[in-house]
Formats: structure tokens, C-alpha cells, sequence
């Protein structure tokens, strides 16, 4: 056998074999490198850096600001929510207080030291933005605040859903703070999620007294006129536009007056364990029970805050009939009030003072209304025509009116209020009011005895609307009177 | 007989012998050379433990029989389960070691969806087709409390972990994603990782522009690319689901995986707690 045939022997066998290999394969595939893959050993769990929690704050005030929170317009939270927020002001001195319908929000306001609004899902009427706007404008505080997570709209059919943005920035506009319907985000440095949002540039303000870093978290952006309180770094971007760098997320305006926050989260537990956080609810906290810097009759009765001392005087006088009567009507009507009053001869420091008396005032209680520059005078009546002629006694008869003969005169006594003009004292009452720093003073005073009562009524029924309310005095008409005398 | 018919006789013997015997025997052992099998597996819902397991016995198939040459990888689903979608991925990662995998987004290769086609060889999408959404969502989970007639031996033991911890858990297998995908794509990522982190979803033509795919093409193609990686040629075409066994579910297999309403809708929410690689597109209902 020749080597030949073998040799084509075999290539006959394996020409249809390398045929049909050379038509199906044209290669083989081989994987230079192994297949990587995560290296998933090497991931770790980003702990939140929890704070060690605050101290209890000691009470800051001897009165019980009153820290008033709106629950009247669908607000997308429970009182509860923010217990970290509540349980400060209380903890510094302060008194919590919802606002629903049983009361107007204009008469809480009346005595409320500040007003917090949170996540509001229906819009504030116009009166109720003009009653907020007064309040503040009176040294009131205002704080606002929304979130993303409860921008919610739960209105009904008839009154179509809007967002809590949408109430907040209505009701913020005239101090030129308007939410972002946002969230602000940051990839690149967060507190485990990018929508946990590290904020450590503050301004330099009571409210950021403390702080190094405070993490929200979610918030809105908030775009304003105003100085930034509160701003991410360059990398915390908006959702709306995927842009930004240093997002504004809380603002002041109105001379501090009023807050804007875009974050709620922090307010609530665990959130408030995080970084600074409860050292910013403490600062909002002491912002909210700060008392308002002025007062005026306009808020009458909530004018006192402290418990209360009712002069009597210090003489050996008696106490007549008619003054302890409108000293009990006074004390109850404070007691309505929630605050004690007690009598005493002299003001008692940390209370506030009220005083009782008739027109013309005596030297003692003088200095109480020097302020008020009032001058009393005992003048005769103006000569009535007959059919004029008094009736009743208008006023305190001169010897000579007792005696026959003599035609009568009859004086009266006036009371010359500056801003008012001249008035005749009987059937009158004058509320006066003196704020201070240690001590708010209310003065009531009749022009006869048997008025004092009816005067000192008026803290019961809450109101002076029978008066004429002008700064820090009140000219009321009370009873029957000669009606003369006149501005 | 002749000489020259013996002659004839004789060379005719010898051709016999040497040529057509070894010709028709090297035809006959020549069948035994298989036709090359492109394997095709299809994703058209939602990964969850069915549809993760239908597909790693199909991969399994694909690995285990040398005439599947590559595997075409179709997928249309929004995402799914974290455990699920990492199954997916591992068993990808072990075929692709021995065979090129080539996906084919359809409708959509969203979340665990994008993660998966991260870890092919090569990626055709539609120019409509919806890509990316690389990210985790999950529900937190319960804040632990105590029941009056339920006890256990720790404070998690009822309630898993601490809400913090999972929001970190989270962030981790985003990690984890985040570097599959940075692995699987290599030099070809364009976008940088605060664009893609941003768990956007974009059209399979932006995808292109930003390294998230290769090419836009059709099905055809992802067939003649998977055979010019593998280096075949006059290749067949199966469906993997027919030779691994796996039966065409009746209806969708993962009916119990999103929430639904009173009214039967399905919603595009998982129904359970859990953390998931899902995309919940903005809409009430699942189409």
C-alpha cells in the first residue's frame, strides 16, 4: 500500500468534515479576561451620624407665651408630628395652642405670641391673611412651613386641591418668600440618601445660633429677596430644573418677624436626633415664644401674660362697695382667661398690674396714667336751654344747688383725653394700657362708682366694641350720660 | 479478463477504497458536527421569582449545551426584586465566560432590567425604547413596636431593621448596581455618574449618546452580532424557553407581584415591602 492512497484516504474523510466545520465556524470565541462583577463584599451600610441629644432648656419667661398652631386649613399633619418642636416650647415656658373653628383666628392672635402654619392644604381667606399680617406687623411671629413628602392637595370636588405651596406661598407673599414646588437633592454629599440633604451654611442670626449642620430630609427651595438663613452647598440641585448650588431652604423676613422652612421632617422623630437638628428646633422654639414686641389695646383683653395684681388702695380707706364689685367681676374675668389675679396694696414684681379706679384719679394711683397726660377738671354745665333741662343728676351738685333760692349750678367733671378731646366723666369709662418689659399695666377708670363694675366687665365679654380704641387708650361710653363733651 | 479491464477493475477498486468510502464516511461523521443555535430568551414582565428562575434554566441550558453558540437576551420588563435581578445577573455572568451574550431591548430595560443588560456583552435598543432608571426604591420598613399577644426575642426580630438602616441598604445596593454597571460598560459610559445616579430613564437614542447601549438596531441584528462574536455562521435560531423546559405561562406570572385595585387594576407599585431595581412610571395603571 502506498503512502499516497493513505494520505488521500484521509483526506477524503476529513474534507466534508472541515467543510461543513468551515461553513458552520469561523473561529472559536475565547473570553480573554474573566467576566467581572461587583465586588459586592466591598459595599457598606452609610450610618447616620445620630447627635447626642440636647440638655432640657431651662424656662426662658415667667409668662406662658402663647405658641399658636394652625390646624384650621386641611394642614397635612397631626399636632403630635411635631411633638420635638412642642416639647421644647413648652419646655421653655411656652403654652400650645391649636387654632380651629371653635375660635376666630383673630381673637387667638389677639394674645398668641407667635403662629406657626405647617404643610396648609387650603388657601387662608383674605381677612385671614390681612388678621396674619397685622399680627406680625405688631411683632408677632410668623413660621411657615411645607415639605415635599406632604404637598398635598385634599380639598373636595367643589373646591379643587391645591398644594400646600401654593397656600404657604399666598399667604407669604407681601414678605417676598415664595416656596419652590421642588426638592432640593444632592448626590454628591448627603446623609445616606440623595434626597438627605447636609446644610452647613448659615447665616449669622439667633436661629442658626449653635449650628454647624442640620440635615433635611426632604425640603422645598424657597426663593426670596431676602438673606438666605439656611443654604446648600453647590452641589444641592432642584429637581425642577436639575440645577442650582447654594438652594436657599429657610428664610426671615419682616425684621426676623417671620420664618420660612421648606423642610417639616427635621420637627419630627427620629429626624430631630440627626446632626444639629434639635439645636434648630431649639433656636425656632425660643424665635416662637418670644414675646411680641409691642401691644396694644387692639388686643384687649389678651393684653397681660403674667399673673395678675389688682390694685386696691393702700390707705385706710375702705373698699367701697362698687370697687370690690368690679374687683370680682375683674378677677373672673382673668380667670376666664387662665390667669390668677390676686389684690394687693402695691404692684408685685413678675405680675402685671391692673387698677381700678374712679375719675378724677387720686395721688396715688397719679403716676400710673402721668403717661397718659390726662388733665381732669370740675366745670359748670353749659347753660341748658328749658327744654333741655336735666333730669337726673348729671353730675355733683354745688352747695349752692342745695340751697333755695339761688338759681342752681351744677359741675361737672371733664376729663380732657389728649387725641380725643373733652369729655363729660359721668357714664364714661377710659381703658388704659401700659406695656413694659417687666410689667404690662391695664388702668380701667369710670367716671361715677356705680360704672366700675360695668367697666371691669369688659374683660369678661372680651371686647371693646362699645369704645373708641385709639393707640393705648379706649374712650367707652358706658351708661347714661350727659353725652357731651367732644373731640 | 483483460489486462486492461483487470487494470480498470483494479483502479476502480482503489478509488473505491481511498476516495469515496473515506469520503462517504467523512460525510456520515461530518452530521455529527452540529449546527450552531443562537439561544434566545425572552423577558416580556416584571423580575420576580418566577420569571428569574424561568430565565437562569434557560441561561443554565444555554451554558450546559455546546451547540448554543450565543444568547440573545430580549427583554421588555420594568425591573423587579434586588435578589431576583442579582439571581439573573450572577448565572449571566457564568455564560458569558464561555459564550457571548447579546441583549435586545424591546420596550423597555428599566432598573434591575438596565442592571441585567449591563451585564451582557453588547446592547441593541428601538430609538423609542425606555433604558436606564438605574437606581433602588423601597418601602421603609414598619417602625418596631411591641404586640400584646406577639413576643420575640429582639426588637427586630418582628420588624427587620431600623428604618435608617434601610434607607443605608438602600444607598449599598445602589453601590452595587452603580459598579455592575460601571464594569459591564466600561470605557464605552459616557455619562458620568451624577448624570446616571439621577435614576432617569431615557429613549434608547439618548442612551446611545450617553454609553448606556451600543447601537440602535432590530432583532435581525442582534442575531448577526451575537454570531460574529461567537464566530459562527448559517446559524439556527431557538427559543430557549421549548428545549429547557420551560413552559409559556397561561398568563402573566407575576399577577401577584404589583398592587391592584378593588376593580382588578394593576398598578405599577410591588404589592409587598421589600427593596427593589423597578422602575414605577408615572402612571395609575400598569398597561
Amino acid at each position: 500500500m502506498k503512502p499516497i492512497r493513505l494520505i488521500i484516504a484521509l483526506l477524503m474523510l476529513l474534507l466534508p468534515l472541515a467543510a461543513r466545520t468551515l461553513w458552520y465556524y469561523q473561529g472559536t470565541y475565547q473570553r480573554t479576561q474573566p467576566v467581572p462583577t461587583p465586588d459586592y463584599m466591598s459595599y457598606t451600610i452609610p450610618q447616620p451620624k445620630i447627635s447626642t441629644p440636647l440638655p432640657a432648656p431651662a424656662a426662658m419667661i415667667a409668662g406662658k407665651p402663647v405658641v399658636l398652631f394652625d390646624l384650621n386649613h386641611d394642614n397635612y399633619y397631626f399636632i403630635s408630628d411635631v411633638a420635638p418642636l412642642t416639647h421644647a416650647i413648652e419646655q421653655l415656658g411656652g403654652r400650645i395652642e391649636v387654632n380651629e373653628s371653635s375660635k376666630t383666628l383673630e381673637d387667638q392672635l389677639k394674645y398668641a405670641s407667635s403662629l406657626a402654619v405647617i404643610v396648609p392644604t387650603s388657601e387662608f381667606s383674605t381677612a385671614e391673611i390681612l388678621t396674619i399680617r397685622r399680627f406680625v406687623d405688631r411683632g408677632g411671629h410668623l413660621l411657615v412651613i411645607t415639605d415635599p413628602t406632604l404637598n398635598i392637595g385634599v380639598g373636595i370636588a367643589a373646591n379643587p386641591p391645591v398644594t400646600s405651596v401654593e397656600v404657604a406661598n399666598f399667604l407669604l407673599e407681601s414678605y417676598d418668600i415664595s416656596f419652590s414646588d421642588d426638592y432640593v437633592y444632592n448626590l454628591i454629599s448627603n446623609e445616606g440618601n440623595f434626597r438627605h440633604v447636609i446644610f452647613s451654611q448659615f447665616a449669622k442670626d439667633p436661629l442658626t445660633q449653635n449650628l454647624s449642620k442640620v440635615v433635611f430630609f426632604s425640603t422645598h427651595s424657597i426663593k426670596t429677596g431676602q438673606p438666605a438663613l439656611i443654604k446648600g452647598d453647590a452641589n444641592s440641585l432642584s429637581s425642577l430644573t436639575d440645577a442650582g448650588g447654594g438652594l436657599v431652604t429657610a428664610t426671615t423676613a419682616q425684621q426676623d418677624k417671620v420664618l420660612a422652612i421648606g423642610n417639616m421632617t427635621f420637627l419630627t422623630s427620629p429626624y430631630d436626633q440627626v446632626a444639629d437638628n434639635q439645636q434648630l428646633i431649639l433656636n425656632i422654639s425660643k424665635f416662637l415664644i418670644s414675646q411680641p414686641q409691642s401691644l396694644d389695646l387692639a388686643e384687649f383683653p389678651h393684653l397681660l401674660s403674667r399673673p395678675v395684681t389688682l390694685l386696691v388702695p393702700s390707705t385706710s380707706d375702705a373698699i367701697s362697695q362698687n370697687l370690690l364689685a368690679a374687683l370680682s367681676v375683674a378677677q373672673s374675668g382673668f380667670q376666664e382667661l387662665d390667669l390668677a389675679a390676686t389684690l394687693s396694696p402695691k404692684p408685685v414684681d413678675g405680675n402685671d398690674l391692673v387698677v381700678i379706679a374712679t375719675m378724677p384719679v387720686n395721688k396715688e394711683l397719679q403716676p400710673y396714667i402721668d403717661s397718659f397726660k390726662l388733665e381732669f377738671s370740675r366745670e359748670p354745665a353749659p347753660t341748658p336751654t328749658p327744654a333741655a333741662l336735666p333730669t337726673t343728676d348729671q353730675g355733683l351738685a354745688t352747695p349752692e344747688a342745695s340751697g333755695g333760692g339761688v338759681p342752681s349750678v351744677i359741675l361737672i367733671n371733664y376729663v380732657n383725653v389728649p387725641g380725643f378731646g373733652k369729655f363729660d366723666t359721668n357714664g364714661l369709662g377710659l381703658v388704659l394700657f401700659t406695656p413694659g418689659k417687666d410689667r404690662n399695666t391695664l388702668i380701667f377708670l369710670a367716671g361715677t362708682a356705680s360704672d366700675l363694675d360695668t367697666l371691669a366687665g369688659l374683660v369678661s365679654t372680651g371686647s371693646l366694641q362699645s369704645c373708641v380704641v385709639q393707640g393705648q387708650v379706649a374712650v367707652c361710653k358706658l351708661s347714661g350720660g350727659s353725652g357731651k363733651g367732644g373731640f | 479478463m483483460s489486462e486492461s479491464t483487470q487494470a480498470k477493475t483494479w483502479r476502480f477498486r482503489t478509488w473505491f477504497l481511498y476516495v469515496i468510502i473515506p469520503l462517504v464516511i467523512g460525510i456520515l461523521l461530518s452530521l455529527f458536527i452540529q449546527k450552531p443555535q443562537i439561544g434566545v430568551i425572552t423577558l416580556n414582565d416584571a423580575i420576580a421569582s418566577s420569571t428569574a428562575q424561568d430565565m437562569i434554566t434557560q441561561i443554565i441550558y444555554a451554558r450546559t449545551h455546546p451547540e448554543i453558540k450565543a444568547v440573545i437576551l430580549v427583554l421588555n420588563t420594568p425591573g423587579g426584586t434586588v435578589t431576583d435581578v442579582e439571581s439573573v445577573y450572577m448565572e449571566l455572568a457564568r455564560l458569558r465566560q464561555t459564550k457571548p451574550v447579546i441583549t435586545m431591548v424591546e420596550g423597555m430595560a428599566a432598573s434591575g432590567g438596565y442592571y441585567l443588560l449591563s451585564g451582557t456583552d453588547y446592547v441593541f435598543a428601538k430609538p423609542s425604547s425606555t433604558i436606564g432608571n438605574i437606581g433602588v426604591l423601597g418601602y421603609l420598613p414598619t417602625p418596631p413596636t411591641v404586640i400584646a399577644g406577639l413576643y420575640s426575642t429582639g426588637p427586630y426580630k418582628l420588624w427587620g431593621e431600623p428604618q435608617d438602616t434601610f434607607i443605608g441598604e438602600m444607598e449599598m445596593l445602589k453601590q452595587g448596581f452603580y459598579h455592575a454597571v460601571m464594569l459591564g460598560r466600561g470605557s464605552r459610559l459616557k455619562a458620568p455618574a451624577e448624570v446616571i445616579l439621577r435614576g432617569q430613564v431615557y429613549t434608547g437614542s439618548d442612551a446611545l449618546r450617553m454609553g448606556l447601549i451600543d447601537e440602535l438596531g432590530s432583532l435581525s441584528q442582534a442575531y448577526d452580532k451575537a454570531a460574529q462574536m461567537a464566530h459562527i455562521a448559517h446559524y439556527q435560531v431557538i427559543d430557549l424557553k421549548k428545549p429547557s423546559g420551560v413552559l409559556p405561562p397561561a398568563v402573566s406570572q407575576v399577577s401577584g407581584f404589583f398592587q391592584t385595585t378593588k376593580d382588578g387594576a394593576t398598578l405599577s407599585y410591588p404589592k409587598d415591602p421589600g427593596i427593589y431595581l423597578l422602575y414605577v412610571p408615572n402612571v395609575e395603571t400598569k398597561p
